[in-house]
């Protein structure tokens, strides 16, 4: 059984495609990347697999089942830049987020539910910031916030978009270690990454993506100079031009999609 | 308006009446602000005045009841709208919400001259939904308004877990298997009634400070949500006491504006006055700073004096020779400052010498420059002509740990780039 799987899957902004003829698998317990230029789609692919985009066409499985179905096993973690990291909150605050999926609506946390945050604190080395306020945080620690957070959710597959963007060199070696631990758990993890010599030497599986995409697979299949070229050589205009018509088909598209 | 003093049966239900809304506005305001979104309140505020319109026009009646009803129902409609534009990818929010809000303002006001040519206008009432009348809250209101201030206080309390998670990140909050489309509903909700129960107050024009004004105060002091809910509230009560007690001096005043103006002038103290946040706090900050980048230069003369004369004392004009950056003038004043901070003695003749103090201190500052100077050229391959200057700014910043790991890095250096030697740390 496949982790993840996307069946010709395209995601409109619009007019603007982001995705189109999106085609990959992820096997169970494997660490994957998602690579691809600046735009390339990468964020919105994530996204789309965590269930947070409406996709236009085509259809994204996760564990053989619809995403509204294993919402409870997946843990999405957005880029850091995409909060405001001046919100009047702690740092354990919001790892107990994690937990809210666990709970019901109006639900409080309870003794578990703390005992788990303060596990993934510890876990990512922030157990003796917990009580700080976020806005005291370096990069490097608001991203083990996130981490941390993911982590106390407990579930079977991580997406993680630009973990590694500007952290230092000891959080970039927690979570190294952390995703690694998790796929030695058994866990999937996909991380969009954009440092192709790490992506080599850390991920087994990679997606490379510009629009559509180029290649999914192990490493070494993925990662040749022709795919590299493809991906990395500017975008096809051919191929650019034919989807924004489309995106004035939209109609017809969905049928075929359906 | 003749009501003696706060204590009149009348000015406390106009006082009660008022804080209730005032509290109301503040709970649901925290979570505007908080979710940059308060403008989306201020297009809500302004579908109001349709909606009592309209509501005039199918009941003839101008009760308040009826009146809320019919605004809440514009208002939904309004906030519908502002989603129906959010699919048209090429608006951006300020242009949607710009739309909605003018338009509903405009038809309001279309509505209401409209009816005021037909019916006699002070039958109407319903002018106060645009300026709002503070100060004509009946007992009466004030039970609507406490039911639906106890519903907002109620939602809150019982959401309050997901309203913060959705304003810190709501994306992570939705790849959740929630159901938070209740909890956005709810908000919603909450943030209509609390407009609705406002604008009558302060009116359409005015309600948006309502809901921004008091947590934007209560921001530079709080460090959790928590607090600053609970401050909003303080916050706003306190402007609704100024307010109502000013109209009370000045009858002819409006008491809306006037709480509104009140709530303003405190949230100007308290981004002065707050602590690290504050306005007066930074300056001070930066004027430490200032002094802490001068006093360190002068000591920096202090030990170069030091290094070529030793223990020998000196005069004035001694000192006056080593001008450094920013010490270029008034060396009296700088004496006066050296020997009233302990990092020089007295001699007689008006001679001076370095205090353990004073070495102490200055140690550490050429210390640091004279690593900092050495790194420079090192790692970042600066000419050594060109690294004293930088080395100038970059004194005063280096912490002890810093420091520390700078000299493991460079070896435990002896001298500088200029051959200067590097004085080891004090006590060592």
């Amino acid at each position: 059984m496949n982790a993840i799987e996307c069946r010709d899957v395209a995601v409109f902004y619009g007019r603007r495609a982001a995705l189109w003829g999106v085609t990959c698998q992820v096997p169970l317990g494997c660490l994957a990347a998602v690579v691809g230029p600046n735009g390339a789609g990468k964020s919105t692919f994530l996204r789309a697999v965590a269930g947070l985009l409406p996709v236009q066409r085509g259809e994204i499985r996760l564990f053989a089942r619809p995403i509204a179905e294993v919402r409870s096993r997946i843990s999405y973690m957005p880029q850091r830049e995409s909060v405001d990291w001046d919100f009047p909150l702690t740092v354990l605050d919001v790892v107990l987020m994690g937990r809210y999926g666990r709970l019901k609506l109006f639900q409080r946390p309870g003794r578990l539910d703390y005992e788990r945050a303060w596990e993934a604190l510890r876990h990512v080395g922030m157990e003796q910031h917990a009580h700080r306020q976020l806005g005291e945080l370096s990069g490097g620690q608001q991203q083990r916030v996130f981490l941390a957070r993911a982590l106390a959710y407990d579930a079977d597959l991580y997406l993680m978009d630009e973990p590694f963007a500007g952290i230092d060199a000891a959080t970039e070696q927690v979570l190294l270690e952390v995703v690694h631990e998790l796929r030695d758990a058994g866990k999937t993890v996909v991380v969009v990454h954009h440092d192709l010599q790490v992506v080599a030497s850390v991920f087994e599986w990679v997606m490379l993506l510009n629009l559509h995409m180029i290649a999914a697979g192990p490493v070494g299949e993925v990662l040749t100079a022709q795919h590299l070229h493809e991906a990395y050589g500017g975008r096809s205009a051919l191929l650019s031009e034919v989807v924004q018509r489309v995106a004035l088909h939209r109609e017809v598209m969905r049928r075929k999609g359906a | 308006m003749e009501w003696g003093s706060l204590f009149h049966p009348v000015v406390m239900g106009v006082l009660v009446g008022n804080a209730l809304i005032a509290v109301g506005g503040a709970l649901v305001g925290t979570f505007a602000v908080l979710r940059r979104e308060a403008l989306f309140g201020d297009v809500l505020a302004h579908a109001v005045l349709p909606g009592v319109g309209l509501a005039y026009v199918l009941s003839h009646r101008k009760d308040l009841p009826v009146l809320v009803v019919g605004a809440l129902v514009v208002a939904l409609i309004a906030a519908a709208a502002v989603d129906l534009l959010r699919r048209e990818p090429r608006l951006r929010e300020d242009a949607r919400l710009g739309i909605v809000l003018s338009v509903s303002f405009g038809l309001g006001i279309v509505l209401l001259t409209a009816l005021q040519r037909q019916y006699e206008p002070q039958q109407m009432g319903l002018w106060r939904f645009l300026f709002g009348q503070a100060a004509v809250v009946t007992w009466a209101d004030v039970l609507l308004i406490a039911a639906i201030v106890a519903l907002i206080i109620g939602f809150v309390a019982l959401a309050f877990k997901e309203l913060v998670a959705l304003s810190f990140d709501a994306q992570f909050l939705r790849a959740l298997p929630l159901p938070l489309r209740w909890v956005e509903m709810g908000y919603r909700g909450v943030l209509v009634c609390a407009i609705l129960v406002g604008v009558q107050s302060v009116g359409a024009l005015l309600m948006v400070a309502f809901l921004v004004l008091p947590p934007m105060a209560a921001r530079p002091w709080v460090r959790h949500v928590k607090s600053m809910v609970i401050g909003a509230v303080l916050v706003s009560l306190a402007a609704v006491l100024m307010g109502v007690w000013v109209s009370l001096a000045l009858p002819r005043v409006a008491t809306g504006p006037v709480i509104v103006t009140a709530a303003a002038v405190v949230v100007v103290l308290s981004h002065l006055f707050a602590p690290r946040r504050g306005g007066l706090a930074q300056l001070w900050g930066r004027a430490a700073r200032a002094l802490q980048r001068w006093d360190e230069h002068v000591h920096k003369a202090l030990y170069r004096i030091a290094e070529k004369e030793h223990s020998e004392p000196w005069n004035r004009r001694r000192l006056a020779e080593y001008r450094q950056q920013g010490v270029s003038k008034g060396t009296v004043v700088m004496l006066l400052w050296l020997w009233l901070t302990g990092s020089i003695r007295w001699h007689p003749g008006f001679r001076w010498s370095i205090t353990e103090h004073g070495l102490k201190k200055a140690v550490q500052v050429v210390r640091r420059h004279r690593l900092w100077e050495l790194y420079l050229e090192r790692f970042l391959r600066v000419p050594p002509e060109r690294v004293h200057t930088e080395a100038e700014l970059i004194e005063h910043v280096l912490s002890p740990e810093l420091e520390e790991q700078l000299e493991q890095m460079l070896q435990y250096p002896q001298h500088d780039p200029h051959g200067r030697p590097i004085p080891p740390q004090w006590g060592k």
